[in-house]
């Protein structure tokens, strides 16, 4: 039984058409998803820089990460990932395939262990079928590989036949498939929402993954109680009864029906067409052959209408291909050669590693901020309570600032306010110390949600400025700014339509206020304001796409961004 | 050409050893192995009512953990389960400049966006909108914080603050439909949370 089942041979061709599939999967995920964003994973100063990587992610664990092993440029990291994408075409036309295969293998895992984050189940998917991949027969059929033997042997490569061999690897593809969806089965048959049958409705609101949202059959009772059921069963066959045969086809449709359908209604790139495309492996490949043939014939029939009928003689005259069984002798030497890269390349990385889990630790965020904490305490014990002065106005709002990282904010909030009383009582004709502390302030009730004394700060920092410094356009900017940034996080909270369109009108009317105030100074100073001006408009963007204003708000972001040019090489869409 | 043919006498070495017979023997010893380890890890990977004490669990992480994560064959097919997010949520952050400006930057906000632009985005939807905001997570908080510090940054002006908001807004319960109990379902009311603030400081820049 365990024989017939992983070591009986049969043709090779379902695992390689999966091979092909595989292939170009790969190709979309690196050239549509991982290629614009390439810089901002796997830059040196990407999202997550190696460092925080080494010591708060991966901590002592074992991974292999050729970017480790690499000097930390990013010309470096673009040259792999080149490479990476140059593998994955020859694993998908099938030239060299294992050691493509290998590479391809080795690629995805750097690629994943360097930006975990960003992993979903298509991800750990095709990393796996990857590392299943290297063991099979896969380049022994529809491949350049294939093409070249039969040239190398004088046969026309257009009558080769596909090869038989041992299936154990597309058997082991089919029995993890089985467990994915058993594991997701089990996970979900436990689930509230799963069992009253509300699911497909909720996964339907969820606005992230809205494609074509069908409402009529995702929001209606008792339709999306149907399509909750449906998927339960779908899952609940593919791990159990698509081992029966009189079944399996029907159960890969109704599989291919489910992932067709959240692909249809959601957005997961490439994570359903994987798994379709993993059914291959179940097909018996007597009628893959069926299927396949019934496909060159018409292939053939349209082609002789196109080319000269000579070339179809001479095919005629060509000995057929008989199958061999390809030498499967490979296997300890290369599941061996692999685990020796995995562990080689796995410790060679650890001195670095361990460099940059030090970096980590010594800039270590939350240590820094108690022990500033724990410095402007000390220096604010030793003066005198009762003294007035300027050292301890500074070491008190400097204590605020640290209070409100650690979260400790109506501390932070008092000892601010106490700052401001204090500075407002010295009555100097302008101090920018005290706009500052009010500045800070603001931003504290932002944070904490108290719009009302959010804006009253604001306010009090415009009227203040605009009663001293009438001409300065710079800080009035920032001023209206900042209130525009107020009405705004106001529009976010309302519960009513009407007040949340108020909202967002007067945050426009004080950002186009405040671009009013910029461009003016634009005129007289050049180029020197256009960050300021690149981020006004980004806020008013904001502001003016929550209106529905998409035309101007489409303009706004090509003007920001004309003008942010040269200052976020790498940042975000 | 005698390492050549050093290679070949190897080869044919290695060829006597592992028969047709042995061969199956080391593939089914692996197939064995493999599927051991995958079916513990999805096992360790269940809900807390399905999966082992939390002693065993953590101890079968300790043995299994660095082997699986090595091969890079660490898996969970929970999408959507066991239960489904019940609100729409993204990320908003203000960055606070030296002169007071506060800036603000929506993080992956997806139902803004074209079909191709969502494809391209996907990752960052993931890590921004799926995993920022969870605590698990919390601890590349300040690395996010300093990559948008650096790209914000203005020569003159540089950032001193990044403040991390969840926008979320939940979603109506399928009952309050039938009931019409709102007119519109997409307007639902937000709550924002403030979930992270960093310092920036010189070095980070």
């Amino acid at each position: 039984m365990w024989h017939k089942f992983w070591f009986k041979e049969e043709s090779i061709a379902p695992i390689a058409i999966f091979r092909i599939l595989f292939g170009l999967f790969v190709l979309q995920v690196s050239l549509v998803e991982l290629l614009p964003n390439f810089l901002r994973f796997f830059g040196v100063k990407g999202l997550i820089d190696s460092s925080t990587l080494s010591a708060c992610w991966w901590q002592g664990l074992p991974i292999f990460d050729i970017f480790f092993l690499l000097p930390q440029k990013d010309i470096y990291r673009w040259a792999f990932f080149a490479l990476f994408v140059i593998t994955s075409i020859f694993l998908t036309i099938g030239f060299r395939t294992r050691l493509s295969a290998i590479c391809v293998y080795l690629g995805l895992l750097t690629l994943d262990n360097q930006c975990p984050f960003v992993l979903d189940g298509g991800d750990d998917f095709m990393r796996i079928l990857s590392f299943l991949l290297i063991f099979s027969p896969a380049g022994k059929a529809y491949s350049v590989d294939r093409f070249l033997q039969a040239k190398k042997e004088g046969i026309s490569p257009t009558s080769l036949k596909p090869l038989t061999a041992m299936p154990w690897v597309q058997r082991m593809i089919q029995v993890q498939i089985s467990l994915a969806y058993l594991h997701a089965f089990l996970d979900k048959i436990i689930g509230p929402q799963w069992q009253d049958g509300t699911a497909v409705y909720y996964a339907s609101q969820l606005v992230d993954f809205t494609k074509f949202p069908i409402h009529c059959l995702t929001t209606q009772s008792p339709f999306y109680q149907i399509l909750t059921y449906y998927t339960l069963f779908a899952e609940f066959a593919m791990a159990t009864l698509v081992w029966f045969r009189p079944l399996r086809y029907w159960v890969l449709l109704a599989a291919i029906f489910l992932h067709l359908g959240i692909d249809l209604t959601m957005n997961l790139p490439c994570f359903e067409w994987l798994f379709i495309s993993a059914y291959i492996t179940f097909v018996d490949p007597v009628d893959l052959e069926r299927l396949l043939s019934y496909c060159r014939n018409i292939f053939f029939s349209l082609s002789k209408k196109l080319v000269p009928t000579k070339y179809f003689a001479k095919q005629n005259q060509t000995k057929i291909l008989e199958p061999i069984v390809p030498n499967s002798y490979s296997f300890v030497p290369l599941f061996l050669l692999l685990i020796f890269i995995l562990i080689a390349g796995s410790i060679a990385a650890f001195p670095t590693r361990e460099r940059f889990a030090v970096k980590e630790f010594r800039r270590n965020y939350q240590l820094r901020l108690a022990k500033t904490e724990r410095l402007w305490s000390q220096q604010l014990d030793q003066i005198p309570a009762n003294n007035n002065t300027e050292e301890q106005l500074i070491a008190q709002e400097a204590l605020a600032i640290v209070l409100s990282l650690r979260k400790d904010y109506s501390q932070a909030i008092t000892l601010l306010r106490n700052v401001c009383s204090r500075r407002v009582e010295q009555n100097t004709s302008y101090d920018p110390k005290l706009i500052r502390a009010l500045s800070n302030l603001a931003n504290l009730y932002l944070e904490t949600g108290h719009l009302d004394a959010c804006e009253l700060c604001y306010q009090t920092i415009f009227n203040y400025e605009n009663t001293r410094l009438p001409d300065n356009y710079v800080r009035a900017s920032i001023d209206l700014n900042n209130l525009g940034v107020n009405y705004y996080f106001r529009s976010l909270l309302d519960t009513n339509k009407n007040i949340q369109i108020t909202n967002l009108l007067k945050a426009d009317t004080f950002f186009r206020q405040a671009l009013n105030k910029l461009h003016n100074l634009k005129n007289q100073s050049g180029s020197q304001f256009n960050f300021s001006m690149a981020d006004l408009l980004s806020n008013r963007y904001l502001v003016l796409r929550e209106l529905g204003c998409f035309k101007e708000a489409r303009n706004a972001r090509r003007e920001a961004a004309k003008l942010d040019y040269g200052r976020a090489n790498q940042g975000l869409p | 050409m005698k390492f050549n043919h050093q290679f070949e006498n190897l080869e044919a070495r290695v060829k006597n050893i592992l028969t047709p017979q042995s061969n199956q023997f080391f593939i089914s010893l692996f197939i064995i192995v493999y599927f051991t380890v995958v079916a513990i890890w999805l096992w360790l990977n269940l809900p807390v009512s399905l999966k082992p004490r939390e002693e065993v669990c953590k101890n079968l992480n300790i043995s299994l953990g660095p082997i699986v994560i090595l091969m890079g064959l660490q898996q969970n097919w929970n999408l959507f389960s066991p239960s489904v997010k019940t609100y729409n949520a993204y990320n908003l952050v203000a960055t606070t400049f030296q002169s007071g400006f506060v800036k603000l930057s929506e993080l992956s906000r997806m139902d803004k966006l074209n079909l191709l632009q969502k494809t391209q985005q996907e990752k960052l939807r993931k890590f921004f909108n799926d995993n920022l905001a969870n605590q698990k997570f919390s601890i590349v908080n300040p690395a996010v914080a300093r990559f948008l510090a650096r790209s914000y940054n203005k020569p003159t002006d540089p950032p001193t603050r990044i403040s991390f908001f969840l926008v979320s807004s939940p979603i109506l319960p399928p009952s309050s439909r039938l009931n019409k109990i709102s007119e519109d379902s997409s307007f639902t009311k937000s709550t924002i949370e403030n979930y992270f603030d960093y310092g920036v400081s010189p070095e980070d820049l």
